[in-house]
């Protein structure tokens, strides 16, 4: 299943006035169905650019993405019409983003962002769909979803609301989940608990996860293999424990220095 | 069944009810809106029902009665009369309801126009922004009281004209105060969100960002319907609005500057019921301001 998701000589610049700077400069990258892909990098270094370039949901000017191809399911997402990537969205690629106190619309409830998604993508109707939210709310163990429904989102809590925010991602059944630092904001106990809950989704869905972050602790404990991304280049790749043991690239090296090796994290 | 299931519409009714009260705790809080909505709805009510209640309401329709003319304000004309012998009382009565319904039909054509167009603008930048606003820019740079003359006297003098001028020349101010709310919303992850979800772009637009911003647009559409009221009242007062007979608030002052030394009261009661509608949309428009826009508020 190598031609599952695959991105090839994939070149996004940002365009401005005064420079033109490139930003992602990515040789070959793919995922197998059904794996945990970590991708690691720095700030600065272009991986939510990378994330967001798959969805094409890139502020074009001043992104723009010069060559390359982005293959899904033997589909090339950067030819696909508006029209066509429209029903990709949420439906076969879903996306949740680093920040979960913001990425919720704050004039409605959670239940009403949960239906409308389902609405608008499933057809259902009223009652049905609130019969699919509720199973989303349980889905991502959240305790008490009934009441969670009429909540607005300043009413729940950074982890709360980046569960929903995943029960959002996962209504219309995708089947590739870009997370892109799902965990920046947290602290570190509901951390754990979002990756578990990752985890778990991934197992019971059968889901692909594409997981982005700057934690090289997090990434070895979630993901099955790992590209290391270097101001735009992935420097690396190999699976967690090639990285973890024999890195090659000094860049790599550094970034292990830095995090504390001994240290483990449960979950 | 007797053990139904709560609809989850219904709980959010409840919700939306609890929300809408506190709202009304914050008006009676807030005596002088409160005051200036209770005018405004009895406004409303005399505007309805002016037809009825007016005590002569052939007056209204241009019956003459030439052997009263100019008499001050008495117990039969509560308001005196003017220089064909009409109650001004009852004329005053039905000129609310002509101010009024100008006022929502000229705020709302422009609200319907100004914020869709607004809501374009913002959300595709590029060329439609540039084009819209470039439009906007042109109808914004002239004061809006002169735009509104030149259209309403290339039309013709007429109420409807009046209208329409002023619809003409207001809508821009939407367009353009919904425009800047919508660029400083767009960057917001639940906006990027919701793309990378599926949802097209008109429901981001209308759906999502819409009831983000829309809080300013109602204000500033309260304080404008003061405004207007006084702007289709300046146009009719320079003959481009209301044609006689028409008990037009504004037409009334204008005509009755000639008799204004015999008979003071033929200005000043139109005067003062226009004084009172635009003070009192003013203060609602503050009041609501402050209800939901919560930075405003003062302590």
């Amino acid at each position: 299943m190598s031609n599952y998701f695959e991105i090839k000589d994939l070149k996004i610049n940002f365009e401005t006035f005064e420079e033109i700077k490139n930003v992602v400069n990515i040789k070959k990258l793919n995922l197998v169905k059904g794996e945990t892909f970590g991708i690691v990098g720095e700030s600065g270094s272009g991986k939510s650019v990378l994330a967001m370039s798959i969805l094409r949901i890139l502020p074009s000017p001043p992104a723009f993405i010069k060559s390359g191809k982005i293959m899904f399911k033997g589909k090339n997402l950067l030819e696909l019409k508006e029209k066509e990537i429209q029903k990709i969205r949420g439906k076969e690629i879903s996306m949740i983003f680093q920040d979960p106190m913001s990425t919720l619309n704050p004039v409605f409830t959670v239940g009403q962002q949960i239906m409308n998604v389902i609405r608008h993508n499933k057809h259902l109707n009223k009652e049905d769909a609130e019969k699919e939210a509720l199973k989303m709310i349980k889905l991502v163990k959240l305790p008490d979803a009934k009441n969670t429904l009429y909540k607005y989102p300043n009413e729940l809590s950074g982890g709360q609301r980046q569960r929903i925010i995943i029960a959002i991602a996962l209504s219309c059944g995708a089947e590739l989940l870009i997370a892109d630092e799902p965990t920046r904001n947290l602290d570190v106990t509901i951390q754990a608990g979002i990756l578990k809950l990752i985890d778990e989704l991934k197992r019971e869905l059968g889901i692909t996860v594409l997981f982005i972050t700057n934690n090289l602790n997090l990434v070895f404990i979630v993901s099955n293999r790992v590209a290391v991304l270097y101001k735009g280049k992935i420097v690396e790749t190999g699976t967690s424990q090639e990285i973890k043991r024999q890195s090659n690239h000094p860049y790599t090296q550094k970034l292990l220095g830095i995090t504390s090796v001994g240290e483990k994290l449960v979950i | 069944m007797l053990n139904r299931r709560t609809n989850y519409y219904e709980i959010l009714i409840k919700q939306k009810l609890k929300v809408l009260k506190e709202n009304l705790y914050l008006f009676k809080k807030n005596k002088l809106t409160f005051a200036a909505l209770i005018i405004i709805l009895f406004l409303f009510i005399i505007a309805i029902i002016a037809p009825i209640i007016a005590p002569f309401p052939s007056h209204i329709h241009g019956a003459v009665n030439p052997k009263d003319k100019l008499l001050p304000p008495s117990k039969t004309y509560l308001f005196g009369t003017d220089e064909l012998g009409r109650d001004l009382f009852s004329l005053v009565l039905y000129g609310t309801r002509i101010s009024l319904s100008g006022a929502i039909i000229a705020v709302a054509a422009g609200f319907l126009i100004g914020v869709p167009l607004g809501l374009i603008a913002g959300f595709y930048s590029g060329f439609i922004d540039e084009l819209i606003m470039r439009i906007v820019d042109m109808f914004l740079s002239f004061p809006p009281l002169l735009l509104a003359m030149v259209i309403a006297a290339f039309l013709g003098p007429s109420l409807q004209n009046a209208i329409i001028a002023l619809i003409i020349s207001w809508w821009p101010w939407y367009t353009r105060l919904i425009r800047g709310q919508i660029i400083s919303i767009k960057e917001r992850e639940f906006v990027r969100a919701a793309l990378a979800i599926g949802t097209p772009s008109w429901q981001i637009m209308f759906k999502h960002m819409l009831p983000n911003c829309i809080s300013p647009v109602i204000v500033q559409a309260s304080l404008d319907l003061g405004g207007i009221i006084l702007t289709l009242a300046s146009l009719s007062f320079l003959g481009l609005g209301a044609q006689a007979p028409t008990p037009e608030w504004g037409l009334m002052i204008n005509t009755s500057r000639t008799y204004f030394i015999k008979a003071w009261w033929y200005g000043v009661f139109p005067g003062i019921a226009m004084f009172i509608s635009v003070l009192c949309f003013n203060l609602l428009g503050d009041g609501l301001r402050e209800i939901l826009d919560p930075k405003t508020k003062k302590n």
